[in-house]
Protein backbone atom coordinates (compact mmCIF):
# COMPACT_ATOMS: atom_id res chain seq x y z
CA UNK A 1 0.00 0.00 0.00
CA UNK A 2 2.96 2.71 0.88
CA UNK A 3 4.99 1.43 -2.59
CA UNK A 4 1.56 2.18 -4.23
CA UNK A 5 1.41 5.57 -2.24
CA UNK A 6 4.74 6.51 -3.05
CA UNK A 7 4.91 5.26 -6.47
CA UNK A 8 1.68 7.33 -7.40
CA UNK A 9 2.97 10.72 -5.71
CA UNK A 10 6.71 10.22 -7.21
CA UNK A 11 4.39 9.34 -10.80
CA UNK A 12 2.22 12.95 -9.53
CA UNK A 13 5.29 14.86 -8.86
CA UNK A 14 6.76 14.27 -12.14
CA UNK A 15 3.44 14.75 -13.94
CA UNK A 16 2.90 18.47 -12.27
CA UNK A 17 7.09 19.50 -13.29
CA UNK A 18 6.49 18.14 -17.55
CA UNK A 19 2.91 19.96 -17.03
CA UNK A 20 4.08 23.23 -15.34
CA UNK A 21 7.37 23.60 -17.89
CA UNK A 22 4.88 23.17 -20.64
CA UNK A 23 2.40 25.76 -19.11
CA UNK A 24 5.73 28.05 -18.67
CA UNK A 25 6.70 27.57 -22.27
CA UNK A 26 3.23 28.43 -23.23
CA UNK A 27 3.16 31.41 -20.80
CA UNK A 28 6.41 32.17 -21.91
CA UNK A 29 5.38 32.11 -26.07
CA UNK A 30 2.08 33.80 -25.56
CA UNK A 31 3.52 36.51 -23.18
CA UNK A 32 4.67 39.16 -26.17
CA UNK A 33 1.26 38.85 -27.25
CA UNK A 34 -0.93 39.58 -24.34
CA UNK A 35 1.84 42.38 -23.76
CA UNK A 36 1.15 43.63 -27.44
CA UNK A 37 -2.72 43.36 -26.36
CA UNK A 38 -2.31 45.35 -23.10
CA UNK A 39 -0.86 48.33 -24.48
CA UNK A 40 -2.83 48.34 -27.81
CA UNK A 41 -6.09 48.44 -25.28
CA UNK A 42 -4.34 50.99 -22.93
CA UNK A 43 -3.16 53.06 -26.10
CA UNK A 44 -6.38 53.28 -27.25
CA UNK A 45 -7.67 55.40 -24.66
CA UNK A 46 -5.34 58.12 -25.76
CA UNK A 47 -5.99 60.96 -28.27
CA UNK A 48 -5.65 59.50 -31.75
CA UNK A 49 -2.84 61.74 -32.10
CA UNK A 50 -0.44 60.08 -28.94
CA UNK A 51 -1.01 56.50 -30.07
CA UNK A 52 1.16 55.69 -32.46
CA UNK A 53 3.93 57.44 -30.17
CA UNK A 54 3.00 55.20 -27.14
CA UNK A 55 2.79 52.08 -29.12
CA UNK A 56 6.45 52.24 -29.42
CA UNK A 57 7.35 53.75 -26.50
CA UNK A 58 5.34 51.26 -24.04
CA UNK A 59 6.57 48.12 -26.37
CA UNK A 60 10.06 49.49 -25.57
CA UNK A 61 9.25 50.09 -22.03
CA UNK A 62 7.63 46.45 -21.65
CA UNK A 63 11.05 44.80 -23.54
CA UNK A 64 13.40 46.37 -20.90
CA UNK A 65 11.76 44.97 -18.32
CA UNK A 66 13.02 41.79 -16.78
CA UNK A 67 10.98 38.71 -16.73
CA UNK A 68 7.72 37.20 -18.04
CA UNK A 69 5.60 38.97 -15.42
CA UNK A 70 7.45 41.67 -14.81
CA UNK A 71 6.00 42.87 -18.62
CA UNK A 72 2.60 42.12 -18.16
CA UNK A 73 2.89 44.15 -14.95
CA UNK A 74 4.15 46.88 -16.46
CA UNK A 75 1.76 46.45 -19.93
CA UNK A 76 -1.26 46.53 -16.93
CA UNK A 77 0.77 49.29 -15.38
CA UNK A 78 0.15 51.10 -18.97
CA UNK A 79 -4.01 50.98 -18.71
CA UNK A 80 -3.31 52.55 -15.59
CA UNK A 81 -1.51 55.37 -17.15
CA UNK A 82 -3.53 55.75 -20.04
CA UNK A 83 -6.40 56.13 -17.84
CA UNK A 84 -4.46 59.08 -15.82
CA UNK A 85 -2.93 60.51 -18.74
CA UNK A 86 -6.82 61.50 -20.02
CA UNK A 87 -7.57 62.47 -17.17
CA UNK A 88 -4.69 64.66 -17.25
CA UNK A 89 -5.51 66.31 -20.32
CA UNK A 90 -8.90 66.79 -19.40
CA UNK A 91 -7.72 69.05 -16.40
CA UNK A 92 -5.76 71.21 -18.52
CA UNK A 93 -9.03 71.92 -20.23
CA UNK A 94 -10.93 72.02 -17.27
CA UNK A 95 -11.29 75.60 -18.41
CA UNK A 96 -12.97 75.58 -21.38
CA UNK A 97 -15.33 72.89 -19.72
CA UNK A 98 -16.38 75.87 -17.03
CA UNK A 99 -16.81 77.50 -19.88
CA UNK A 100 -19.25 75.05 -21.31
CA UNK A 101 -20.91 74.76 -18.56
CA UNK A 102 -21.13 78.50 -18.16
CA UNK A 103 -22.46 78.59 -21.92
CA UNK A 104 -25.42 75.78 -20.91
CA UNK A 105 -26.81 77.78 -17.56
CA UNK A 106 -26.22 81.03 -18.45
CA UNK A 107 -26.50 81.25 -22.53
CA UNK A 108 -27.63 78.63 -24.69
CA UNK A 109 -26.82 75.01 -25.80
CA UNK A 110 -25.63 76.18 -28.95
CA UNK A 111 -23.09 77.78 -27.49
CA UNK A 112 -21.77 75.26 -24.88
CA UNK A 113 -21.42 72.87 -28.09
CA UNK A 114 -19.79 75.67 -30.19
CA UNK A 115 -17.18 75.36 -27.04
CA UNK A 116 -17.10 71.36 -26.38
CA UNK A 117 -16.54 71.45 -30.48
CA UNK A 118 -13.10 73.92 -29.54
CA UNK A 119 -12.25 71.70 -27.21
CA UNK A 120 -11.58 68.75 -29.87
CA UNK A 121 -13.20 66.50 -27.47
CA UNK A 122 -15.46 65.39 -30.13
CA UNK A 123 -12.99 65.78 -33.07
CA UNK A 124 -13.40 62.04 -33.73
CA UNK A 125 -17.05 61.63 -33.63
CA UNK A 126 -18.41 65.50 -35.46
CA UNK A 127 -21.34 66.77 -33.64
CA UNK A 128 -24.46 67.54 -35.89
CA UNK A 129 -26.09 71.34 -35.10
CA UNK A 130 -29.16 70.53 -33.30
CA UNK A 131 -32.39 71.50 -35.22
CA UNK A 132 -34.60 74.45 -33.38
CA UNK B 1 2.07 72.78 -25.69
CA UNK B 2 2.87 75.02 -22.73
CA UNK B 3 -0.03 74.08 -20.34
CA UNK B 4 -0.63 74.75 -16.59
CA UNK B 5 2.21 74.46 -14.11
CA UNK B 6 2.73 70.37 -12.88
CA UNK B 7 1.89 69.79 -9.49
CA UNK B 8 4.95 69.19 -7.07
CA UNK B 9 4.82 65.65 -5.74
CA UNK B 10 7.39 63.38 -3.95
CA UNK B 11 6.54 61.24 -7.23
CA UNK B 12 7.75 64.52 -9.43
CA UNK B 13 10.24 65.62 -8.14
CA UNK B 14 11.82 62.27 -7.95
CA UNK B 15 11.35 61.98 -11.95
CA UNK B 16 12.74 65.80 -11.97
CA UNK B 17 15.78 64.57 -9.93
CA UNK B 18 16.31 61.53 -12.15
CA UNK B 19 15.75 63.66 -15.43
CA UNK B 20 18.41 66.40 -13.99
CA UNK B 21 20.58 63.77 -13.07
CA UNK B 22 21.15 62.69 -16.41
CA UNK B 23 23.95 63.98 -18.28
CA UNK B 24 23.74 61.34 -21.40
CA UNK B 25 21.29 63.51 -22.96
CA UNK B 26 18.61 61.79 -22.55
CA UNK B 27 16.91 59.01 -20.49
CA UNK B 28 14.20 56.25 -21.13
CA UNK B 29 11.29 55.65 -19.64
CA UNK B 30 12.47 52.72 -18.36
CA UNK B 31 15.33 54.34 -17.00
CA UNK B 32 13.60 56.82 -14.98
CA UNK B 33 11.37 54.19 -13.81
CA UNK B 34 14.10 51.62 -12.29
CA UNK B 35 16.08 54.99 -10.86
CA UNK B 36 12.84 56.38 -9.09
CA UNK B 37 10.86 52.85 -8.54
CA UNK B 38 8.15 54.55 -10.16
CA UNK B 39 5.50 51.83 -11.68
CA UNK B 40 5.08 52.73 -15.36
CA UNK B 41 1.19 53.52 -13.92
CA UNK B 42 2.59 56.66 -12.36
CA UNK B 43 5.31 57.38 -13.79
CA UNK B 44 3.99 58.30 -17.57
CA UNK B 45 1.22 60.70 -16.77
CA UNK B 46 3.81 62.42 -14.61
CA UNK B 47 6.33 62.55 -17.73
CA UNK B 48 2.89 64.04 -19.45
CA UNK B 49 2.56 66.67 -17.54
CA UNK B 50 6.25 67.75 -17.41
CA UNK B 51 5.91 67.99 -20.97
CA UNK B 52 2.97 69.61 -21.13
CA UNK B 53 4.15 72.28 -18.72
CA UNK B 54 7.38 72.27 -21.16
CA UNK B 55 9.30 71.29 -17.75
CA UNK B 56 10.78 68.42 -19.85
CA UNK B 57 10.74 67.45 -23.75
CA UNK B 58 11.21 64.40 -25.62
CA UNK B 59 12.65 63.02 -28.81
CA UNK B 60 12.95 59.26 -30.33
CA UNK B 61 16.66 57.87 -30.50
CA UNK B 62 18.48 58.53 -33.31
CA UNK B 63 19.52 54.87 -33.83
CA UNK B 64 18.14 52.66 -36.36
CA UNK B 65 15.72 50.06 -34.22
CA UNK B 66 16.64 47.00 -36.95
CA UNK B 67 20.54 47.44 -36.15
CA UNK B 68 19.39 47.82 -32.27
CA UNK B 69 17.48 44.54 -32.64
CA UNK B 70 14.56 46.13 -30.33
CA UNK B 71 12.31 49.36 -30.29
CA UNK B 72 13.19 52.08 -30.55
CA UNK B 73 13.52 54.44 -26.89
CA UNK B 74 11.48 57.52 -25.94
CA UNK B 75 14.32 59.84 -24.19
CA UNK B 76 13.04 62.55 -21.72
CA UNK B 77 15.62 65.90 -21.38
CA UNK B 78 14.67 68.84 -18.67
CA UNK B 79 14.57 71.67 -20.27
CA UNK B 80 16.16 74.65 -19.38
CA UNK B 81 13.54 76.79 -18.39
CA UNK B 82 11.82 73.40 -16.33
CA UNK B 83 15.42 72.99 -14.53
CA UNK B 84 15.16 76.67 -13.38
CA UNK B 85 11.13 76.13 -12.10
CA UNK B 86 12.60 72.66 -11.01
CA UNK B 87 15.18 74.33 -8.61
CA UNK B 88 12.54 77.23 -7.48
CA UNK B 89 9.74 74.70 -7.02
CA UNK B 90 12.57 72.67 -4.96
CA UNK B 91 13.46 75.42 -2.67
CA UNK B 92 10.20 75.96 -2.13
CA UNK B 93 9.85 72.62 -0.66
CA UNK B 94 12.63 72.88 1.34
CA UNK B 95 12.23 76.27 3.01
CA UNK B 96 9.82 75.14 5.98
CA UNK B 97 11.93 72.43 7.13
CA UNK B 98 14.91 74.33 6.78
CA UNK B 99 12.69 77.45 9.08
CA UNK B 100 11.83 74.21 11.27
CA UNK B 101 15.47 72.75 11.96
CA UNK B 102 16.78 77.02 12.86
CA UNK B 103 13.63 76.81 15.35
Amino acid sequence: MALATGTGLLLLSVLTAVFSRVLAGEFSSWNPWIVRRIIKLAVSWLPEEDRKRYTEEWQSYANEVPGEIGKILSAMGFLLAACKMVLNSWDNQAGLLDLAANDVFCSSLPAALETLRHMHLLASKPMESPQW
Amino acid sequence: MVGNEPRITTQTLSVIGALMADSAGGISGAEIARQTKLASGSLYPILQRLEDADWAESRWETEDPHELGRPRRRLYQITGSGAQKARAAMREVVRPFGRLAWR
